[in-house]
């Protein structure tokens, strides 16, 4: 008997659809269950992770346990919950749960479930399940690693306790429903992508490719890679890459997990995250299930970065190899020019040089010095002058600038002084115009350097004098005063080198995980360059190094919790561009 | 290429391990200074400073040192870390660390690298992010700059305080050296037939 219902106008309008039936109920006829839904574009499965808004203000996760509707067109869920340590923290008692854990609830009483209203989820929600139960599907370093929450304990309702052995039943419900789901290798469909057009199929193609340099050799996904290279490059109608045979990660100089790639939803499903690459996408989703109207302006560039990354990847890969020693060997783009010495480099040495001061001076006043920004910071001076007569046709003079303390680890400057002020100029311009992209992806920026301003003669900040008090230098042992204020330097260096790490840290991700939402991550950088700097500002003088070491926990840890979802954040809105 | 090359780059990463990094030094320190400052911990090879082109001037030095043996450089490294080392001047410590390969501008470079570059024209489609990209690193590199202004800047601040702490506190010993130099502590204590010991130094005034 087939269930004919009424649209009822708000569905249009929050995209609520029902998905397969599954039955009628049995006590009451009146109420059709059903194994999923679809709601504002993502599907929702029967024993899923969700967010709920109920008013508080952080969301509550619960896991559905049946879907249905009455016979007045209510469509309600029943959600087990989830606790979260805030909720139940008199209970805890010694526990010290991480930071995204949870907990199950279970047993009997009020707040283990609930019905609810499916308007109130917020969307979906990644939740592990790391007990040793043995009816427990472990999961992958891969999976926990994406989760957004784990779970390895539930509380116990009615004797309000955190316990490990789950029971069997939990509210009516198989606990084997609760566990994580067995994996199965679901295929990123080449069927998608041949079947589409043309324009719609290089993005499948990419965004998978992009998945398989992440993900830690899925081997189903390298075979599928394969192919859809050799169709990417039929179909390429942008600058003719050759894209390389072999795909690895990008490992060894990302220390973080991209976790800003794009992802295309397509028809893939985020019922239960089968190997990374569905993880992150299900990342994408849970944040920002809703539609963004920025999505479609990003398409176009979307489209751009992504064989941009591409390049830039493989490129990375062989440059990688360089780097390791052996130069692989293997075709790179055609495009990239390999960089050799310099012929007839010993004539530079034969006319006595005056030392590199007066040299930078004179060029300034000349205007032959340019500053040469984001080239890799292990080049040395001399590959940067064949870099420029490569690419510029310029015999130049070049000085790396050294690293301080406070340069970022993954940028390099260098001095570079032309023969004369036109070659400069004409270089500035170039540079400007056209890119000169290094093998890595990072095109060089140059400027002209400002000539240093006039030296103040004030005395060096920090050293104070006292007239008749003798100066020595020493190390200083705890009983005077010297020693006080000695250590509030330190505590200040101290704490700027934190904030310096940090905002390193801060900078370097977007470049080594490259070029992803470049609008969002503007948003994301002045946010965490906000926090550093207020943290550096705390302006407090305490003189324990136990008391450094928390507040270094602390801004760590607060930089690690806001990076979290604004980098989700940023992911999510890009997900179905078209 | 060869061997040659590979030697010399091995023999500066032997280098760059033994070499301590120091911040935080002060325009007026030398190198016999320095020399003369780290000897307690072993002996001192070398000693360059990293010339200063691009900031202002009376910022902090920094140089490399170049001990003898990495154990040295371990331990120079882990006592100015844990005590402030104050050199030519007081209060503010020096800083020390481990040196980087980046540290040395006139490194050798890494045997057997190869570099790849390539122009990207206008009507090339990464243009634009490449673009974008080089507008990020400029945005880092006044990130950067201003950042480390702010650094200088809370130094400053930090300096002036105890500056004037300690001026306090030295008005405070002089006063009261100036009053037991003066007899009168002596007069009030006979008015209120206390007694004190007769050494004028501030330190048994209680």
């Amino acid at each position: 008997m087939s269930h004919v219902r009424e649209k009822s106008p708000e569905e249009k309008n929050l995209g609520f659809k029902w998905g397969t039936e599954k039955g009628p109920g049995v006590k009451n006829r009146g109420i059709m269950f059903y194994e999923s839904f679809f709601l504002k574009g993502e599907e929702y499965f029967v024993y899923d992770c969700v967010y709920f808004y109920r008013g508080q203000p952080e969301a509550s996760i619960g896991k559905l346990v049946k879907l249905f509707e009455g016979p007045n067109h209510v469509k309600k869920v029943k959600v087990v919950w989830f606790m979260r340590p805030s909720e139940i923290r008199n209970f805890l008692g010694d526990y010290e749960p991480r930071w995204n854990e949870i907990f199950l609830a279970s047993g009997q009483g009020p707040g283990v479930s609930n019905i609810n209203l499916v308007e109130l989820i917020g969307g979906k929600c990644n939740v592990v399940c790391t007990s040793n139960d043995n009816r427990n599907p472990q999961a992958s370093s891969d999976d926990f690693r994406c989760a957004e929450y784990f779970f390895c304990r539930h509380f116990d309702v009615g004797e309000l306790a955190i316990l490990d052995n789950f029971p069997d039943m939990v509210d009516g419900v198989k606990v084997e429903n609760f566990f994580n789901k067995n994996k199965e290798p679901k295929k990123l469909g080449p069927s998608n992508l041949k079947s589409n057009g043309d324009g719609q199929t290089r993005r499948p193609n990419l965004s998978s490719k992009l998945k398989v340099t992440k993900t830690n050799g899925n081997t189903e996904i390298d075979d599928n890679s394969d192919s859809r290279i050799s169709a990417l490059g039929k179909e390429s109608k942008v600058a003719p890459v050759s894209p390389s045979k072999q795909l690895h990660r990008p490992s060894e100089n990302i220390p973080t997990r991209p976790k800003t790639y794009i992802s295309n939803s397509g028809t893939q499903h985020s019922g239960s995250s089968q190997s990374q690459a569905q993880a992150e996408i299900d990342k994408a989703e849970v944040k920002f299930p809703r539609d963004s109207p920025t999505s479609a302006a990003e398409g176009t560039p979307y489209k751009k970065r992504k064989f941009f990354v591409d390049e830039r990847t493989s490129s990375k890969v062989h440059n990688l190899d360089g780097q390791l020693g052996q130069d692989g060997g293997s075709n790179i783009d055609n495009q990239l020019v390999q960089v050799s010495r310099i012929p007839n480099d010993d004539r530079r040495n034969w006319f006595e040089k005056l030392p590199w001061e007066q040299r930078l001076k004179r060029a300034q006043e000349v205007g032959t010095l340019i500053s040469l920004e984001n080239v890799d910071p292990s080049f040395t001076s001399e590959e940067v002058e064949e870099l420029v007569w490569h690419a510029l046709k310029e015999r130049v003079e070049a000085k790396m600038v050294e690293h301080t303390a406070f340069s970022c680890p993954c940028y390099g400057k260098a001095l570079v002084i032309f023969k004369s002020k036109e070659a400069a100029t004409s270089a500035i311009n170039q540079l400007m115009e056209r890119c000169l992209m290094l093998a890595d992806g990072r095109p060089v920026i140059a400027r002209r350097e400002p000539p240093r301003t006039p030296a103040k003669v004030a005395g060096f900040v920090g050293h104070l004098t006292i007239d008749k008090v003798l100066q020595r230098q020493t190390e200083e042992m705890p009983n005077n005063i010297e020693f006080d204020m000695g250590m509030e330097w330190r505590i200040l260096q101290l704490k700027s080198d934190v904030a310096w790490k940090a905002l390193h840290e801060v900078l370097s991700m977007p470049i080594l995980t490259s070029f992803l939402f470049l609008l969002r991550l503007h948003l994301v950088l002045e946010f965490a360059y906000n926090i550093v700097v207020l943290s550096c500002f705390m302006n407090s003088c305490r003189l324990s190094q136990q008391r450094q070491a928390k507040e270094i926990e602390a801004v760590r840890n607060q930089l690690k919790m806001r990076w979290l979802p604004f980098a989700v954040g940023g992911v999510g809105v890009q997900k179905a561009a078209e | 290429m060869g061997s040659a090359e590979q030697d010399e780059y091995a023999a500066f990463k032997e280098k760059v391990r033994r070499t301590v990094f120091m911040d935080s030094l002060s325009p007026i320190v030398t190198e016999s200074v320095v020399r003369t400052a780290l000897d307690q911990y072993g002996t001192v090879k070398s000693v360059e400073f990293i010339p200063n082109y691009l900031e202002p001037r009376n910022m902090a030095r920094c140089a490399l040192v170049e001990m003898e043996k990495e154990k040295q450089a371990e331990v120079v490294i882990s006592t100015i870390s844990e005590l402030p080392f104050m050199m030519s001047g007081m209060p503010r410590p020096v800083r020390a660390c481990a040196a980087v390969p980046e540290m040395f501008a006139d490194r050798p470079r890494k045997p057997g690298r190869q570099l790849h570059v390539h122009w990207l024209d206008p009507s090339d489609p990464n243009f634009e992010v490449a673009n974008k990209l080089k507008q990020l690193v400029k945005k880092h590199a006044t990130e950067n700059a201003v950042m480390l202004k702010h650094q200088l800047e809370k130094e400053e601040k930090l300096a002036k305080q105890q500056g004037e702490t300690l001026k306090a506190n030295y008005k405070k010993y002089e006063m009261i050296d100036s009053l037991m130099a003066d007899g009168i502590v002596r007069r009030l204590a006979g008015r209120y037939t206390l007694r004190i010991s007769d050494d004028s130094g501030p330190s048994t005034f209680h």
